[in-house]
């Protein structure tokens, strides 16, 4: 695969993980670059060890929590996350819960609940992740429950 | 409103769409990261060039003729290499986190790492007073040697005081500076590190 079709394939898919690793459109889309443009730098050096996908999932699952870091350099109030106060008035209440929901679980649960509805196949997940699939299995589940509780809490 | 079932969630959250950006932009921010990157490689690699020949310069022409003050200079120059030499070495050293392993290893070598620079700059940052210090002392010793008794002692006392003064204070200070950040991080970290292995 050439750089640009990773980039138009998995664009869409990268994105959506780093919002529910942060839940801020603007910060998610700049993790997202830094994904990709260390999957530019690498490409060279890809072996096909794994999937590409799993690859791509790979580093930004590891850019999203690498984010703490980041998060310390940089002086409070001058993040995105903090210049971007104003809420960003979305027409899809559901789908605003639904983030809000996941920004509220443990960073490793946020990524792991954001690979399993991109569709991601619990083997790849457990690859990804370092776990077993047995565990990512169960993780999915206790997961998907704490978050109906939430997503059920916000509704009312 | 209940939650959605499974497929429900799934088509929800692909309800999230974002215009994909032009992949120029990729190139262009990737290539403006690595020039920053080498502006300030050589922007300090310059200063410590530029200060290691005006600090040779300044011993060639004072012709000293004590061993004392070239060890002295010898020293300095070593102070502010390491000093640099840090600085530089980090750089490479984040870059070997290889991120394209699993959450699980990648944690693993973030905190090894984290480990290897808290030593690293805490052993440089004594290292680096040490030889400033001493460096000073050794270079002073040819040109107080000349001073009047009274003078030189003034000035070895005020020295002195201010080698105390940097080593109590600053030194002090910036250790606990890196150390407090690196601290905060490793416990973030190891915490990142908990959550995949607790049991689900």
């Amino acid at each position: 695969m050439t750089f640009e079709e990773i980039y138009t394939t998995y664009w869409q898919r990268v994105f959506r993980l780093c919002m529910g690793y942060v839940n801020d459109p603007d910060w998610a889309k700049d993790i997202c670059q830094e994904t990709f443009i260390k999957v530019w730098e690498q490409l060279p050096k890809f072996r096909n060890e794994a999937s590409v996908g799993t690859w791509v999932f790979r580093i930004a699952s590891n850019n999203c929590l690498g984010q703490i870091e980041k998060a310390q350099r940089i002086p409070k109030g001058t993040l995105l996350k903090d210049v971007a106060e104003v809420p960003q008035q979305s027409i899809d209440k559901e789908l605003d819960n639904l983030y809000k929901c996941i920004s509220e679980l443990a960073e490793t649960d946020r990524i792991i609940i954001s690979l399993e509805l991109e569709d991601v196949k619990q083997a790849e997940i457990a690859s990804i992740v370092g776990i077993s699939e047995a565990n990512v299995r169960v993780k999915i589940h206790r997961i998907k429950e704490k978050l109906t509780q939430k997503f059920n809490e916000y509704a009312q | 409103m209940n939650m959605p079932n499974n497929t429900d969630l799934k088509a929800l959250w692909n309800r999230q769409a974002s215009p994909v950006p032009d992949s120029k932009e990729i190139y262009a921010r990737a290539n403006s990261y690595k020039k920053n990157q080498t502006i300030t490689l050589v922007r300090m690699n310059v200063l410590l060039i530029l200060t290691s020949v005006f600090i040779i310069w300044v011993v060639w022409t004072a012709k000293p003729q004590m061993l004392s003050t070239k060890i002295g200079t010898v020293m300095v120059i070593m102070a502010m290499v390491i000093h640099l030499a840090v600085y530089n070495r980090i750089i490479p050293l984040l870059k070997k986190v290889n991120d394209h392993t699993n959450i699980n290893e990648y944690l693993q070598n973030l905190l090894k790492l984290k480990a290897k620079q808290r030593f690293l700059q805490t052993t440089m940052t004594n290292l680096y007073y040490v030889l400033l210090s001493s460096g000073m002392f050794l270079y002073m010793m040819e040109y107080t040697g000349r001073m009047k008794s009274a003078w030189s002692i003034v000035t070895y006392g005020l020295t002195f005081s201010w080698i105390v003064f940097s080593w109590f204070y600053f030194r002090r200070r910036a250790i606990k500076k890196h150390e407090q950040a690196i601290n905060e991080l490793i416990e973030k970290f190891e915490g990142l590190e908990k959550q995949l292995r607790s049991e689900p």
